[in-house]
């Protein structure tokens, strides 16, 4: 698909399996064109889904969204199970519809050690310190599993 | 509309070899990290990151090697979290186990 | 104002970003971004009208609420919104030609502003010694914003080099180019290929800027930029009295 802007970029170079340049269809312009790109799942983290996969995310989206209707299917993860009733109440401020989504998990805290808006607000410091060691000494399963526990 | 309430694992289980995953969120901004961190538990291999800034849960599978391929435009912790670790021990070096393919 | 007392370079780099913003200029920046966010406060504080997005979706939010950690991609920059903007609508706003300013950075830089945020040192792009966060959307927008302004924090010979080994990014060249360092401001006006010393900052001089930078300085005598206001630094305080703006330095 046709972009705008990466004229200037050495990465547009580097990359012709990503990126080429062509000839608009429609005058003498030329175009940077991007692969499409097709996520088996889209794997999203919001604060309210219902049981059948409508999903609301409050504050901040960034580009879930898109991302959701980009991939086959989406996965989330939830931190809380909402009643339907929560949709109806205001649909356009459901992001995913249900019929995109393939699995719902009630998961609370599933953002940790990082940031939910408006559940968690600053990063658990103690557990981001954990995670850098851990990749260091190449111990993250180990990591997981203690995060993990009972939540599986 | 169907029911599709699972568990982590069940969810994890749908995850197979040389997928690719747009992972939501930002940096260190609601991003699925427990998700990330279930599939350590597993032997997924081969999987392919994409996002605009995906953040600590794609790090987690770069530093477990289960990933190979980030698409991405920014792939860091941001500031006090700082760089990505995982990201970064698997692309750094003479013998990288990761590629980056950066769109943006 | 004086330098070291009332102000120090921080306070002087935000001043230099709030007067790069005109009334009624559409204006972004990034993620990771500390000293433009308090910059931008600190310009609304002031009564400067212009638009605000961010990657966090917020279109001129409530900038009076205090950051608390340098993270710019937080609900501070969310709540109080009149509108919400993803990144995906600002890349077309931008794409389209609508875009003023993007207040973007780097990890190194050189004389023709070509800008390295990929990859540093190492045998190539695919082996590189330090694997950098990648552009940001910056080779996206740097092309098609009317007036690119990278800000970067450390001026010294790592950072500002004579050539870059991996473009990110480079400039456009029907378009003028600016950055701000704690030192000065280099501009490439538009049509042109170099980056000029554009002015110098009052505690600084010509012969350290040219100490501190890896590619050849022609200008001799340039400007010295005044000093923050009184007004300017109670602005930047109101915004931020968690100190933010110091997280960089």
């Amino acid at each position: 698909m046709p972009v705008g802007g990466m004229w200037g970029s050495d990465l547009v170079d580097i990359r012709p399996e990503f990126f080429q340049v062509m000839k608009s269809p429609f005058s003498e312009e030329k175009v940077v064109c991007v692969k499409a790109l097709v996520p088996d799942y889209a794997i999203l983290h919001v604060q309210e889904a219902d049981i059948y996969g409508n999903a609301r995310i409050l504050g901040p989206s960034y580009q879930d969204v898109l991302m959701a209707r980009a991939a086959k299917k989406v996965i989330l993860t939830t931190e809380r199970i909402v009643g339907t009733y929560r949709m109806q109440e205001e649909p356009k401020l459901t992001a995913v519809p249900h019929m995109l989504v393939e699995a719902v998990v009630e998961l609370p805290g599933g953002a940790k050690p990082g940031i939910c808006y408006p559940e968690y607000l600053t990063v658990d410091w103690d557990d981001h310190k954990a995670y850098q060691k851990a990749v260091k000494a190449g111990e993250v399963p180990q990591f997981a599993a203690k995060m993990l526990e009972g939540r599986l | 509309m169907r029911e599709k309430v699972m568990s982590l694992s069940q969810a994890t289980d749908l995850i197979q070899d040389g997928m690719l995953l747009a992972i939501g969120g930002n940096a260190m901004h609601r991003n699925p990290t427990l998700f990330s961190l279930a599939l350590t538990q597993k032997p997924v291999k081969e999987l392919k990151v994409c996002g605009a800034a995906p953040g600590i849960a794609a790090d987690i599978l770069f530093s477990t090697f289960q990933a190979d391929t980030a698409y991405f435009g920014f792939f860091g912790l941001e500031n006090e979290a700082g760089l990505a670790p995982g990201m970064r021990k698997a692309m750094e070096g003479d013998e990288p186990k990761a590629r980056a393919v950066e769109g943006s | 104002m004086e330098y070291g007392k009332d102000y120090g370079k921080p306070e002087m780099m935000a001043t230099a970003i709030i007067r790069e913003i005109k009334e009624g200029d559409v204006v972004f920046h990034g993620l990771a971004s500390p000293t433009p966010m308090v910059a931008m406060k600190a310009a609304k504080a002031l009564g400067k009208d212009f638009t605000y997005v961010t990657l966090s979706d917020g279109l001129d939010h409530d900038w009076s609420r205090p950051p608390y950690f340098a993270s710019t991609l937080s609900e501070n920059t969310y709540i109080g919104s009149v509108a919400t903007f993803g990144l995906d609508e600002i890349f077309d706003l931008f794409a389209s030609g609508k875009g003023d300013i993007a207040f973007l950075s780097c990890l190194q830089m050189d004389k023709t502003g070509r800008i390295a945020m990929s990859v540093l040192g190492g045998k190539d792009y695919d082996h590189p010694k330090l694997r950098g966060p990648g552009g940001a959307g910056s080779a996206t927008l740097t092309p098609v914003t009317k007036r690119t302004v990278i800000w970067k924090t450390a001026h010294d010979k790592r950072t500002f080099v004579e050539h870059v080994q991996f473009a990110t990014t480079s400039p456009a060249i029907d378009k003028p180019f600016t950055v701000i360092t704690p030192l000065c401001i280099f501009r490439k006006p538009a049509g042109e290929k170099y980056l000029k010393l554009d002015c110098i900052f009052p505690y600084t001089t010509v012969e350290e800027v040219k100490e501190n930078t890896g590619w050849e300085i022609e200008e001799k005598d340039v400007p010295v930029m005044a000093p923050p206001t009184e007004e300017e630094l109670a602005a930047i305080k109101k915004v931020d009295p968690n100190n933010i703006l110091a997280f960089e330095f």
